[in-house]
């Protein structure tokens, strides 16, 4: 007995010094370049760097510079707004499509190799190579194919206020289909056959099938992706940096462009670190809440959840 | 009856708006890149005074002089404007493309293991763990990044960027831990009754039969890797790849002599190697993208 119990205590303990020196260098890197780069963070927000780079405590000021700026700072305001337009656009446009084209991939219609080639074409292609393609033709290619089928002459459309943010936001959910198509028609392959057979001896339309069948199955993917997406809300900087480098218009701008353009532009100064990280506190401080609540507000709806609506 | 008539019309109709909204999106991904390829072809004249038809007179040359022309001047702080050329460019890209998904892979696929096999609540704190970082978001990191990666000596330095900074969360680690939970606890048994460790159930079993799903993150690492621009722009100004040098020879490009023509022909030079890739292996890392949910 007493050498089954110790034989188990040595097996135990094996296991664990095995989880540990395999755990040990991811965990490590996660450690030093997620938790410690975010403590930081918050750190580097409560203090200022001088011109000889000394590091000084400086209260809430930075705190309070950055809560002005996003009342005050025209480019900040505008990006924050930018940022949850492109968000509801991919939303409100960019999913229902993706639905759409992952339903159709699944029933097997025609062509359908093809045509899921070329949405995959944004994620093998570089972004670089999508994005300055898309930048030429619209500034070359477009006004003069405008201009011969229709007569008409066409602005430019990444330049002209009116029409830049629109095209960034077609731009954005015409390359976003990739993987999320990929993705959603693996989890509709994923169900049963024989549910789908069952929905078809019930007579149902392809309509009530994916609404009542396919959608409510594959709801785990959709919680997934709308969740991070959720997440992303302020991170995202899209193709401005491609399409303008540092010289984005104001009407298009972003909040991850923001905060990049102020981190590693030419004219970034390691002194207005401690503002951009009290700025993205800020940001964080919103959409951590933001992303928990519509979390648990899709988990509640979950419609193979019981008592689901 | 009729009711059913009318369901099945509203089906027909869904699904021919929704072919007409995939031939939209098809078009206007397709066009600019056809436009592109052909434009390519085009000598500078002609370019400037048809930019939307078919070439005059088929310009393969471009393809050629591209090399020679295609210079990058690239400003690394602290250090100056470096120039560089195409080999030393294609050159960066293997390597990185090559080397950077290396340690991420199998740093993600071991804890995935740990987590999907070795059922104790430090492996359920490390899932919940993953859960969070996938959805808190964490708002400007950058500065803080930069200050630290400059300390440790990690910033502009190709090895410790390809060994470091492997942290094992997100999706990737949904993935892996979906494939090792697919795989039949039975082999782990049989091994452990026929006298094998830990260490051998993980080297010699489960990986080996983990090696199309690492293949395929592995495949995306390399692809998303010789197509990053973010990573030599931000963290490796000395090493440029093509993507980056591409993005960079638009604004130098008059400087070397290179026409509009000679510039859309080195963007499809940089895309030959990713497209080659991606149609191979296309079917392979179609059926392996599954995700979880992160629900809990």
């Amino acid at each position: 007995m007493k050498t089954k119990i110790s034989e188990k205590k040595k097996m135990k303990r094996s296991t664990a010094i095995f989880m540990t020196v395999i755990l040990a260098f991811p965990l490590l890197n996660f450690l030093v370049f997620y938790v410690f780069i975010n403590i930081n963070t918050i750190i580097l927000a409560f203090q200022n760097i001088d011109k000889d780079y000394n590091y000084t405590f400086a209260g809430l000021s930075n705190i309070k510079a950055a809560f002005i700026a996003l009342v005050d700072d025209p480019l900040l305001l505008m990006s924050v707004k930018n940022s949850f337009i492109l968000f509801f656009a991919t939303l409100i446009i960019g999913f229902p499509l993706t639905i759409m084209f992952a339903y159709i991939f699944y029933k097997k219609y025609i062509a359908n190799k093809m045509f899921l080639t070329i949405l995959m074409l944004p994620s093998f292609l570089s972004a670089i190579i999508i994005s300055l393609v898309f930048l030429k033709f619209t500034e070359n290619a477009l006004p003069d194919m405008l201009s011969r089928i229709f007569g008409i002459t066409a602005p430019y459309f990444l330049k002209d206020p009116n029409f830049s943010f629109p095209t960034i936001i077609v731009f954005v959910v015409m390359t976003g289909f990739a993987t999320s198509v990929i993705i959603y028609l693996n989890a509709m392959t994923a169900i049963s056959p024989d549910i789908i057979e069952s929905g078809k001896i019930d007579g149902v339309s392809n309509l009530q099938e994916l609404l009542y069948i396919i959608l409510p199955l594959v709801y785990p993917t959709i919680l997934t992706f709308t969740v991070t997406g959720v997440a992303a809300i302020f991170v995202s900087m899209g193709p401005l940096y491609i399409f303008y480098a540092e010289a984005a218009p104001q009407e298009t701008y972003l909040s991850g462009y923001y905060l990049f353009i102020k981190a590693v532009g030419l004219h970034s100064t390691i002194r207005d670190y401690p503002y951009l990280s009290a700025v993205g506190i800020i940001f964080t401080l919103i959409a951590t809440p933001l992303t928990l609540i519509v979390k648990k507000k899709l988990e509640d709806f979950d419609p193979m959840k019981d008592g689901g609506k | 009856m009729k009711s059913d008539a009318l369901k099945n019309n509203v089906s027909r109709a869904m699904i021919l708006l929704g072919f007409a909204f995939l031939i939209i999106i098809s078009a206007m991904l397709l066009i600019p890149i056809l436009w592109s390829v052909i434009a390519s072809l085009k000598d500078p004249v002609d370019y400037v005074n048809n930019t939307f038809s078919i070439p005059d007179k088929w310009n393969f040359q471009n393809y050629s002089s591209i090399f020679n022309k295609l210079k990058v001047d690239v400003f690394i702080p602290e250090k100056g404007t470096y120039t560089y050329g195409f080999i030393t460019l294609f050159t960066n890209s293997l390597l990185i493309a090559l080397v950077f998904p290396v340690m991420p892979t199998l740093s993600t696929a071991f804890t995935a293991y740990i987590i999907s096999k070795y059922k104790c609540k430090f492996t359920n704190f490390l899932q919940v763990v993953n859960i969070i970082v996938m959805i808190i978001p964490i708002v400007g990191s950058l500065p803080s990044a930069l200050i630290i990666n400059k300390m440790i000596g990690r910033y502009d330095n190709f090895l410790l960027m390809a060994l470091l900074g492997c942290s094992p969360f997100g999706f990737n680690l949904l993935f892996f831990k979906y494939a090792f939970e697919r795989i039949d606890n039975a082999y782990r048994e049989a091994a452990y009754i026929d006298g094998a460790g830990d260490y051998s159930v993980l080297f010699r079993i489960m990986l080996p039969m983990m090696m199309p799903a690492m293949g395929v993150i592995y495949l995306l690492g390399f692809l998303g890797a010789w197509n990053d621009y973010m990573t030599p722009l931000v963290w490796l100004r000395s090493f440029p790849n093509l993507a980056l040098g591409m993005y960079f020879f638009q604004y130098s490009a008059a400087k070397y002599g290179a026409s509009i023509p000679e510039i859309l022909a080195g963007f499809v030079i940089v895309s030959i190697p990713s497209v080659i890739l991606f149609l191979s292996l296309q079917g392979k890392v179609m059926k392996n993208l599954s995700v979880g949910g992160i629900k809990g």
